[in-house]
């Protein structure tokens, strides 16, 4: 009876784990498995890069500015809305998005791609988060997005710059993509003014949180080579609550939430004045 | 490479650290006892392995133990093989029949030549004939050395992360009563012996002791690392094997 008695709870749990994975919001199922591993998921972005040549901005000025947001999770797109509005502004370059602009779902990446493709006339750089593999998401976001790991440049009367994004979304780098940005920083680092990294999973608990922040092995590592190689800034998401790390030459800033329901929504700014870099957060009202 | 763990700043904690095991192994009676054990695992960032080895003297007296302990790392590209030191004192002690134990402990970590990991921690111990769960705080600290701050020719006073409290915790299941010669534990854990990960990441880790004599033991751990858990997209991080003996160095019956 007593093996009947957990059998019970055991098909309880099972099936209430099913229903939860019903839900539009979240795939319960990723506690378990996750089908594309961060090695595989690297390895596909670096066939796309292959196919799609690195991005390089040509700014004809020396200062320029770029607008980053993250954790949209559309569906709803009223404050992403707002950000593209805004990032359409003369002044601004280029927009970055930090991961989680979707829940997963198809209908989630039609519409902010429709969003973008409708409102947006420059260069949007995207990376992916968590909730964008939810319910098989990776397969859309390389479909409509591309790669989740890659360089851009941005050239400027005053310099040029590095950008590189990276894919943290399952809260490792994975070994590949950690050799893979050691060497870009170890070869190309030095040839930039600046260096700029955005991913979607902070790196440091900022509150008492149950966001997963990435392993401290991996954290140690990255603390090094951004340390080593002079990164200027890195940006994360996830969080959904910003702050700013000044540590070494390294400026961490994490982003607040783009999300419509959130109540302390913003994006942020930054400027390059020859080279100088400085930022603000702009709440979305 | 042995040159470099005895120069510099590494080579000044190794003394200070060793100095303390001296200190440790004179003050103790017969109550003094060494663990020691190498391990060897992969994970994302050591891709192609590493290797370890520690040794943790401690002192106990009657219900106070105090205990020391330093690791050497290798393997992969690193900066230094001291891979950190930590002390720590923990206190047993019975309330309303049940066993019960306090600790705190120190862990300083130099992961860069110029970069280090500070944690401080306090947790409790609730052990019962076949399961132990333990809970506590930890308080982690990423910071630039000192020697890298004084030779900083831009000083900008950005040397350190300080993080909020950390949940520390392990819920271990034992087959046998500690009394048994030979025991498998089964444990998930967030802490390890130099290592304290975000309480979102948890570490499964499944020992087996086996005590041979009444004062040698020996133990194997197995343990695996996921990454993402609460991200709810699981991804594998890394696994380890360790090999380890206790010796109670002068049990009474030895003397």
């Amino acid at each position: 009876m007593g093996y009947l008695k957990k059998a019970g709870h055991i098909i309880f749990f099972a099936t209430l784990f099913f229903i939860q994975s019903c839900s539009d919001d979240v795939d319960l199922s990723g506690f378990f498995y996750t089908p594309e591993g961060s090695n595989e998921r690297f390895e596909n972005s670096m066939e796309l890069n292959r196919l799609h040549p690195e991005n390089d901005i040509v700014v004809n000025s020396d200062n320029y500015t770029f607008l980053v947001a993250g954790d949209s999770h559309c569906g709803h797109t009223k404050n992403l809305d707002f950000f593209i509005e805004n990032a359409r502004a003369p002044e601004i370059s280029f927009s970055l998005i930090a991961g989680d602009a979707t829940t997963g779902l198809k209908n989630d990446y039609d519409t902010v791609l429709k969003h973008l493709n409708r409102k947006a006339t420059l260069p949007n750089f995207i990376s992916v988060g968590n909730h964008d593999l939810f319910f098989h998401g990776w397969k859309y976001f390389t479909e409509y997005f591309g790669s989740s790991t890659y360089t851009f440049t941005v050239t400027s009367l005053s310099g040029k710059d590095l950008f590189i994004c990276l894919d943290t979304s399952t809260g490792t780098l994975g070994s590949k993509q950690m050799q893979w940005l050691t060497d870009i920083l170890k070869n190309r680092r030095g040839i930039y003014r600046n260096c700029v990294v955005f991913t979607h999973v902070n790196f440091f608990r900022e509150h008492r949180t149950q966001s997963t922040t990435i392993l401290v092995e991996e954290v140690y590592a990255l603390l090094d080579l951004f340390s080593d190689y002079s990164v200027d800034i890195v940006i994360m998401g996830h969080d959904h609550g910003h702050a700013v790390e000044n540590f070494g030459k390294t400026r961490y800033i994490t982003l607040d939430a783009l999300q419509d329901e959130f109540e302390y929504a913003s994006y942020l700014s930054i400027s390059n004045q020859k080279g100088t870099l400085s930022y603000k957060f702009i709440d979305v009202d | 490479m042995l040159n470099r763990l005895l120069t510099g700043n590494s080579g000044k904690k190794l003394a200070l650290s060793f100095s303390m095991m001296l200190l440790f192994a004179v003050i103790c009676d017969s109550q003094s006892s060494v663990t020691s054990f190498v391990e060897a695992g992969q994970n994302t960032i050591f891709n192609r392995g590493y290797f370890c080895y520690s040794i943790f003297p401690s002192y106990d007296l009657k219900d106070d133990s105090f205990d020391a302990g330093i690791l050497f790392s290798f393997g992969g590209e690193r900066e230094n093989n001291f891979g950190g030191y930590s002390l720590g004192y923990t206190r047993e002690f019975s309330l309303l029949n049940q066993a019960f134990a306090v600790s705190g402990f120190y862990l300083w970590v130099p992961f860069s030549n110029e970069l280090r990991e500070t944690n401080l921690c306090l947790t409790l111990n609730y052990n019962l004939p076949h399961f132990r769960f333990t809970l506590g705080n930890n308080y982690r600290t990423y910071r630039f050395s000192k020697a890298y701050i004084r030779s900083d020719d831009n000083p900008s006073g950005n040397y350190r992360i300080i993080e909020p409290g950390n949940l520390i915790y392990t819920f271990q299941y034992r087959v046998n009563r500690e009394e048994k010669p030979w025991n498998l534990l089964f444990s998930v854990t967030n802490n390890d012996y130099f290592m304290i990960e975000q309480e979102t990441n948890p570490m499964v880790l499944m020992k087996g002791t086996y005590q041979f004599k009444e004062n040698l033991s020996s133990f194997i751990d197995i343990g695996y690392k996921s990454a993402g858990l609460l991200c709810i997209k699981v991804d594998y991080f890394g696994y380890l094997f360790r090999l380890g003996m206790k010796w109670d160095i002068l049990k009474r019956q030895d003397i």
